[in-house]
């Protein structure tokens, strides 16, 4: 602000106060040039004119007049400021908004603008609520009681009112909120500030009247001893959800129940199904699984029963015929009540398959029921294998990579814009070929015939080196780096997102791609297909999620709330809801509902997740969802309750950023998770346990009582259950007895670390359970020690 | 509050200045600050994202421009791929403000720089991360982390592997497994297990390293029922002794007997020499080494056995049939064309090198541990020499060891015997590498403990064959003459085959002139012009008396036998060899007169007609005839002597002579190193007329038997032409009266004489000559001087003798 500008609002106060002495001495000196003996004492001047802060409000409130408007537009202006700053220190000038929106809507009033009062404070609850999912307890309160003051006199009477405006017992010092920034986001404000000119002065009394800026040195996030108000926000959000009786958080909840009416954590209350969709491949599996034992127990029972027949009809004695009969009739009447019974036991609700969602195609289903027949049991007792693959010669530019349901191609995406599908046979019996070649040249030494000539000439290590190894295609098409590749459900189709803004789809079989879709204006961070194909998803830097239908151009969809650029998006199991996770100034992990696209979970990352959020993974029942972050920790929430189940302690977590994580196939009870710090490190899900034990269990019973009603012959049914439900019993004690012996250096808790692998020299980039749960890995080979 | 900025106003006048912008003002550049470093800090948040998005944790210049190109910025050209790091430089007249030096690069240069290698193809390698949660250690896993564990943890893996032994298995297995335990502090359980065998599982399932961190160890060595029943089989069966060992253990000729089946293990089923009386192999322990050495599934036990091998040393050193055992089982490893031993040489070399070189081996110094080390030394050397080729270093690392222990007097003399042994074994170029250049200190220093305190003593001891056993009513001193003695001897052998080697090289290779530069200097040093005839004339003469009394010389008196063979030897070999060998003659020496006789002869047709006949066929019965003629015409006291010499001396440089002469040539040449060693002892005792023919002072000596080569002394006095002493026959003949009356058939004297002459002009010390032996040009006969000196006489009995090396010529 120039002094011409100081001048003018002094002159014009000095005016209205009726000052005429004090105004024409105040002309004289305007007009008059400064001596330059004066300099000093303006200096001066102006230093008591910073000090007495109170006569500059007055000034400054006093020049913005009674525009009313000017302090709505001037908070507009604040909000779009700090939105599109930069990213690290977004979080901190956020916290400067709810104060600055509190003062000014009681400005507003006491300048019996009830009008512009209301429209703020609408426009401000519908931003909060959209961007933030809900909102703290005491904001929502703050609303509450905002809301009721309409009117100067309400003001007058209402001690929230003087409390904030520092007409209270404590003076105007108590109505300052204290907020902590680093000193280069204070310097970006303050500039931010004084550049605006006359805009933007009701915003600095304001800022002045109610702001206690606090500058602390050190980066934005590095401060724990004085706890960042953005990280309440978190805990209580994560408290305050619809299942709040249970708990840690029960007693809060409890207590700041009053609160609760107001609109917190409104978006975790949503009602959602996270249940499996009604004939998803496990449960068709498992019906196949009982009708088979179903028959073959009313099989044996029946051979029982003619067994029985057998001799008596030997004997031609009829009653003991009848008796078979009747044996006979129980035998299948128990066998369908044991059917029936076990079907009651299907975990979980499950929701009907709705319209828009595709059906699986045949084949897709048949294979999936066939490899879940040959599925490896994973638990914590029986953990599973990896294979990893290193890609070598990658120099740093591979970004991602993902493999098909059997782990015999990859698909990676490379910054030079390359999507490259890899076919593991072939490349297998190349690198068999070489290492024969190379093994052969050895004893060989120069080979010749028996009759002195050379021998004709084997492909030799060199030549082989030196080709373009087979069983790689190129898909060429991207113009930027690819940041995200996926295949669709029947695995004929790869989806790549690149930095150029586009989504491409291709066809993994003769390479070629099949459509572009241009929705995105900036790259593209991550794309996932629909488990049941025809859909997918794409997040990007865009602050914007997108879905697709394969067949359009457009999206169907944006879910738009994420304040900063989305990273991750990943479907539900039952398809009907997308999880996505934004990091930096944001770091909430989201779920949105496809049908309307509107937000229904909202999950901070708070201080349980340092960092922001780098990778997803949906527990394969659709109750939790892990998420993983670059500074090296995982936590789980519960989605139901929007509750955080378990987060990794600094002791077991990652020492560099979490690439990615797995979920294993059926239960899910083992959690892989890999990263920067060249580890796959496997988690335990006691939860995913208790359903397979359960599972086990049901299983057993069920038999059991079969064998029961079927009388004589047992059937093998019945050991096996007895003796599984046994192992599982076992296993359970063994696993608790782990618990208690690892306690010294494991964590006890609900996702305890089982393992922790290091590879050789590669961060892991991808993890994958095939569809037979071997668990897959990938990563770029450096040769430089570990990168962290 | 520090500036939270970190572009300040006057970064931003330097860099205006940089852009020749000069009249920035301070208000501009104090409001571009700020700016410049929000738009920095922009640029920089978008880059770390594109960096995070590629799951890198290195932020690129790829990842800048892409953040760049985000903001529709034009990227900056120039730094991709560039992994230089950049160059910062100090802005002039800011002191915190540094830039990158942006260099012009010329298009060209770069357009026109070859295309940089294509990079290998990015592929994927798979391999197992881990198995059930447990990761296999594999080369292309992490290596474990090698901090060991804490000591409790260690103690505690040690007694588990033991208790795992004592409860496990039978034999071997758990002996092994209890060994390992008591070495548990050392090793980690891992190693224990692999050893332990049946003993294995206990400590091996054992997760290892940090807590937390599942890995399995390497070496889970899974053996078949059969091999470890073969392997205690083995082991039984070699390792203790049986009485029939034993008892050859306490009779050295039985010893003797065990290494010579050893060496015959190669014919073992051929049985000849294994049923003869020397074998003391059991049946049993026969079909056991048999099937060492026959069965490809060997090397499954490879790490047992090598184990085996070094307990029974340390375990077995006072018994020496266990270790002729441990030899023999190494060996037939050896011969195991299935096995490679290459990753257990490490540990398979040191048991044998404790065989070859220990201090005390068997029962007592008067048991035969010598052939014990001696075949030890054949093992090693066998070992050498399979794995010298993809183990260079390993050859030189076990030579020099032994040469350390060789030079080391501290040690015992059987380490020194072990140590010659040893380095003989490795073969003549070793020896003459290495022993030869220590040979004439280590001698003096072995002098005072000989029989006799001294080498005469020594040779007679060694001639005399009474190495077998100590000297008798020896005591102390007399273990220790016997051991003087043995090294004493193995040095001579070694040394003596050294050189005999390398005689029958050169001799096979038609004695290239140079290795005998000795006697060559000898020759070029006394020819005189004036001499000429008569140095024509003495060659012959003296050539060949001279070797005509090879057969006669006795052992002892060869040297003077050999004497003659510098002299003939000196001449240039055959120039022409088109020349049939009977004719084959050295050219002779250029002789002025000898080519005025021939320009004068060239006038008589009757003598070149002679001539041409002989140069068409030198080897017709014609040619042979006139040529005999010819030389019996030398023999003439008329003046057709010169008519014939001169013929004689032109075919000469056609290399066609006189059948006569051309045999004894064959001899001479054959004959020319032996003849060098004894030049050298011409000045010494053995030759006692060797005053009297050839004064001692200098080169004038050096008449060089029949070298023709007259004494420097005696240029004025052709008849002491030293030609004279052994072809005096000749000489007397030929009128040139010898001046010396030497002793008929006093070879040696003759000999003697020349040989002084011929040592004489190069007077290098023994220990210079032996020092350079091992060189591809070494004169050999200065080295077999040497060796004479050193030895005495009877080295001479080791080199070939003369009559063996015309046959090589052929």
């Amino acid at each position: 602000m120039r002094d011409s500008d100081w001048d003018q609002l002094f002159l014009q106060y000095i005016r209205k106060r009726g000052l005429r002495d004090v105004e024409e001495r105040f002309v004289q000196h305007v007009r008059q040039p400064p001596a330059p003996g004066d300099k000093e004492e303006a200096a001066a001047v102006a230093a008591g004119v910073e000090m007495a802060s109170g006569l500059i409000d007055d000034l400054v409130c006093f020049a913005a007049g009674h525009e009313a408007a000017v302090y709505g537009d001037a908070y507009e202006a604040l909000v779009g400021w700090v939105d599109s700053c930069l990213d690290m220190y977004r979080p901190e000038l956020r916290r400067l908004l709810h104060p600055v929106f509190v003062r000014l809507y009681l400005t507003l009033v006491d300048m019996e603008a009830g009008r512009e009062a209301a429209a703020l404070l609408a426009r401000y609850r519908a931003r909060v609520l959209a961007t933030l999912g809900g909102m703290r307890r005491a904001a929502a309160s703050d609303l509450t009681q905002l809301a009721a003051l309409t009117s100067r006199s309400l003001l007058r009477g209402s001690a929230f009112a003087a409390a904030r405006l520092g007409l209270g017992p404590g003076g105007p010092a108590a109505a300052k909120t204290a907020v902590a920034l680093s000193p280069y986001a204070h310097d970006l404000l303050m500039r931010w500030l004084h550049t605006g000119g006359g805009r933007m002065l009701p915003l600095l009394s304001v800022v002045n009247s109610c702001l206690d800026l606090q500058v602390l040195e050190g980066l934005p996030k590095g401060a724990p001893a004085a706890p960042v108000p953005d990280d309440d926000l978190a805990d209580e959000l994560a408290g305050g959800g619809p299942g709040g009786a249970g708990g840690p958080g029960a007693d809060e909840a409890g207590a700041d129940a009053g609160a609760e009416a107001a609109e917190a954590n409104m978006v975790n209350r949503t009602e959602i199904k996270l249940g499996l969709l009604q004939g998803n491949v496990e449960d068709m599996y498992r019906e196949q699984q009982e009708k088979h034992k179903a028959e073959a127990a009313a099989a044996a029972a029946a051979a029982a029963a003619a067994g029985e027949a057998d001799p008596a009809a030997a004997d031609g004695q009829e009653p003991q015929t009848k008796k078979a009969k009747k044996a006979a009739e129980k035998a299948a009447a128990a066998a369908a009540a044991a059917a029936a019974t076990s079907k009651s036991v299907v975990r979980g609700e499950r929701i009907e398959h709705p319209p828009f969602l595709p059906k699986l195609p045949d084949e897709v289903v048949s294979a999936a029921l066939r490899d879940i027949g040959l599925r490896a049991p994973v638990t914590a007792a029986a953990p599973p294998s990896c294979a990893f693959f290193t890609f070598v010669n990658a120099k740093q530019t591979l970004n991602c990579s993902t493999f098909n349901s059997d782990g015999s191609k990859i698909v990676a995406g490379f910054n030079d814009s390359s999507v490259r599908v890899y076919d593991m046979p072939t490349i297998s019996q190349h690198h068999a070929l070489l290492r024969r070649s190379r093994r052969g040249q050895l004893p060989g030494g120069g080979g010749t015939n028996p009759d002195g000539t050379p021998a004709p000439a084997a492909p030799s290590a060199d030549d082989l080196e030196e080709c373009e190894p087979p069983g790689t295609l190129y898909l060429h098409g991207h113009t930027a780096a690819v940041h995200a590749v996926d295949f669709s459900v029947d695995q004929r189709l790869v989806l790549s997102g690149s930095s150029d803004g586009t989504v491409r789809v291709w066809g993994a079989e003769f390479g070629a791609c099949l459509a572009v879709y241009p929705g995105h204006v900036f790259p593209v961070w991550d794309v996932a297909a629909c488990p049941l194909g025809h859909w997918f998803a794409s997040a990007g830097a865009d602050r914007v999620a997108r879905l697709w239908v394969s067949e359009r151009t457009q999206p169907l969809r944006l879910l738009v709330g994420h304040n900063a650029d989305v990273d991750v998006v990943r479907w539900h199991p039952n398809c009907c809801l997308v999880a996505t996770a934004a990091g930096q100034a944001d770091r909430t992990v989201r779920l949105w509902d496809v049908r309307e696209g509107k937000c229904v979970r909202y999950l901070p990352c708070g201080r349980a997740l340092p960092g922001s959020p780098t990778c997803l993974a949906l527990s394969p029942d659709g109750s939790q969802i892990a998420a993983g972050s670059d500074e090296g920790g995982v936590t789980v929430w519960d989605l139901g309750t929007a509750r955080r189940v378990a987060a990794s302690q600094p002791s077991t977590a990652h020492t560099g950023a979490v690439w990615c994580l797995a979920y294993s196939q059926g239960d899910g009870c083992v959690l892989a998770s890999g990263g920067a710090d060249e580890t796959v490190r496997l988690w335990r899900n006691d939860s995913g346990e208790a359903l397979a034990a359960a599972g086990v269990a049901a299983a057993g019973d069920g038999t059991g009582a079969d064998g029961e009603g079927g009388g004589a012959e047992g059937g093998e049914g019945a050991a096996d259950g007895a003796a599984g439900s046994k192992e599982a019993g076992k296993e359970g004690a063994k696993a608790g007895k782990d618990g208690k012996e690892d306690k010294g250096n494991k964590p006890e808790g609900p996702y305890a670390q089982l393992g922790r692998y290091r590879t050789k020299s590669s961060p892991v980039v991808s993890l994958a359970f095939s569809s037979r749960n071997l668990l897959l890995a990938a990563g770029p080979f450096h040769r430089r020690g570990p990168i962290t | 509050m520090s500036n939270p900025n970190f572009i300040t106003p006057g970064s931003v006048r330097a860099i205006a200045l940089s852009v020749d912008v000069t009249y920035l003002t301070e208000e501009a550049a104090k409001a571009l600050a700020p700016d410049v470093e929000y738009r920095l800090r922009e640029v920089i948040q978008d880059a770390l994202k594109f960096a995070r998005h590629s799951k890198r944790t290195k932020l690129t210049t790829q990842d800048v421009n892409d953040a760049l190109r985000l903001r529709n910025i034009e990227p900056l050209y120039g730094f991709l791929n560039n992994n230089d790091p950049a160059k910062f430089v100090r802005a002039t007249g800011a002191p915190d403000l540094y830039f990158v030096r942006d260099d012009t690069v010329p298009l060209e240069q770069i357009t026109c720089a070859p295309l940089p290698k294509a990079p290998n193809a990015t592929t994927v390698m798979p391999h197992w991360l881990f198995i059930n949660g447990v990761q296999p250690q594999t080369e292309e896993n992490a290596a474990v982390d090698p901090r060991p564990a804490p000591k409790r943890q260690r103690l505690a893996a040690a007694a588990a592997a033991a208790a795992g032994a004592g409860a496990g298995a039978a034999g071997a297995g758990a002996a092994a497994g209890q060994a390992d335990a008591a070495a548990g502090q050392k090793r980690k359980a891992g190693q224990a297990e692999a050893a332990g065998g049946a003993a294995a599982g206990a400590a091996g399932g054992a997760p290892a390293g940090q807590p937390g961190e599942r890995v399995a160890m390497p070496v889970q060595h899974i053996l078949s029922d059969e091999m470890q029943r073969l392997l205690q089989q083995i082991q039984a069966t070699l390792g203790s002794p049986s009485p029939a060992t034993l008892d050859a253990g306490s009779d050295e000729r039985g010893e003797g007997g065990l290494w010579g089946c050893v060496l015959e293990l190669d014919a073992a089923d051929r049985g000849a020499g294994a049923n003869g009386s020397g074998l003391l192999l059991t049946p049993m322990q026969r079909a056991v080494l048999t099937t060492v050495q026959r069965d490809p599934g060997m090397q499954q036990l490879l790490p047992y056995l090598t184990k085996h091998v070094g307990d029974e040393v340390a375990g077995g050193l006072r018994q020496l049939p266990r270790l002729h055992m441990v030899l023999r089982l190494v060996q037939a490893l050896l011969l195991n064309p299935a096995v490679s031993l290459e990753p257990y040489l490490h540990t398979l070399m040191p048991p044998l090198l404790t065989c070859l070189m220990a201090k005390s081996l068997g029962n007592g110094p008067t048991c035969d541990h010598w052939a014990l080390r001696d075949a030890a030394a054949a093992v090693v050397a066998r070992i050498c020499g399979r794995f010298g080729e993809p183990y260079y270093s390993l050859q030189v690392k076990v030579s020099k060891q032994l040469l350390r222990a060789l030079l080391d007097g501290s040690k015992p003399l059987p380490t020194h015997y072990g140590a010659v042994a040893g380095l003989a074994a490795l073969g003549p170029a070793t020896v003459r590498l290495l022993l030869l250049p220590q040979l004439e200190p280590y001698l003096a220093k072995l002098q005072p403990s000989l029989p006799g305190g001294s080498l005469a003593g020594a040779t007679a001891a060694v001639a005399g064959g009474s190495v077998g056993a100590p000297a008798p009513g020896g005591g102390k001193e007399g273990v220790r003459q016997f051991e003087a003695t043995r090294v004493y001897g193995a040095l001579l052998q070694a040394s003596g085959s050294a050189m005999y080697d390398k005689l029958m090289t050169v001799a096979a290779d038609s004695l290239p002139q140079h290795l005998f530069r000795t006697a060559g200097r000898a020759r070029r040093s006394l020819v005189t012009k004036e001499e000429e005839e008569a140095a024509a004339a003495a060659r012959q003469a003296a050539a060949s008396p001279a070797v005509k009394q090879e057969p006669h010389a006795p052992g002892a008196a060869s040297p003077g036998a050999v004497g003659a063979a510098p002299a003939v030897a000196a001449p240039r070999p055959v120039a022409n060899p088109a020349i049939p060998e009977q004719v084959a003659v050295p050219a002779p020496a250029h002789s002025a007169s000898m080519e005025t006789a021939w320009l004068k002869l060239q006038a008589d047709p009757k003598a070149t007609q002679v001539y041409k006949m002989i140069v068409a066929n030198p080897v017709s019965s014609q040619s042979l005839n006139l040529l005999e003629s010819l030389q019996q015409l030398t023999a003439r006291p008329d003046g057709r002597a010169v008519t014939g010499q001169a013929l004689l001396y032109e075919l000469g440089k056609l290399g066609i002579g006189p059948a006569s002469i051309a045999k004894q040539y064959r001899a001479s040449v054959a004959a020319a190193a032996a003849a060098a060693a004894a030049a050298a002892q011409g000045n010494g005792q053995l030759t006692p007329n060797g005053g009297a023919q050839s004064p001692p002072p200098g080169p004038a000596a050096g008449a060089g038997g029949g070298m023709a080569s007259p004494p420097s002394s005696g240029l004025k006095t052709p008849g002491s032409n030293g030609a004279g002493p052994s072809g005096q026959a000749h000489s007397g003949r030929g009128g040139r009266a010898a001046a010396g009356g030497s002793g008929p058939g006093g070879s040696a004297p003759g000999a003697a004489g020349g040989a002084a002459g011929a040592a004489a002009p190069a007077p290098r010390s023994v220990r210079a000559v032996l020092a350079e032996s091992w060189r591809e040009d070494a004169d050999l006969g200065e080295v077999v001087v040497a060796l004479t000196t050193l030895f005495g006489p009877a080295f001479l009995t080791r080199l070939p003798q003369p009559p063996q090396l015309p046959v090589m010529t052929l």
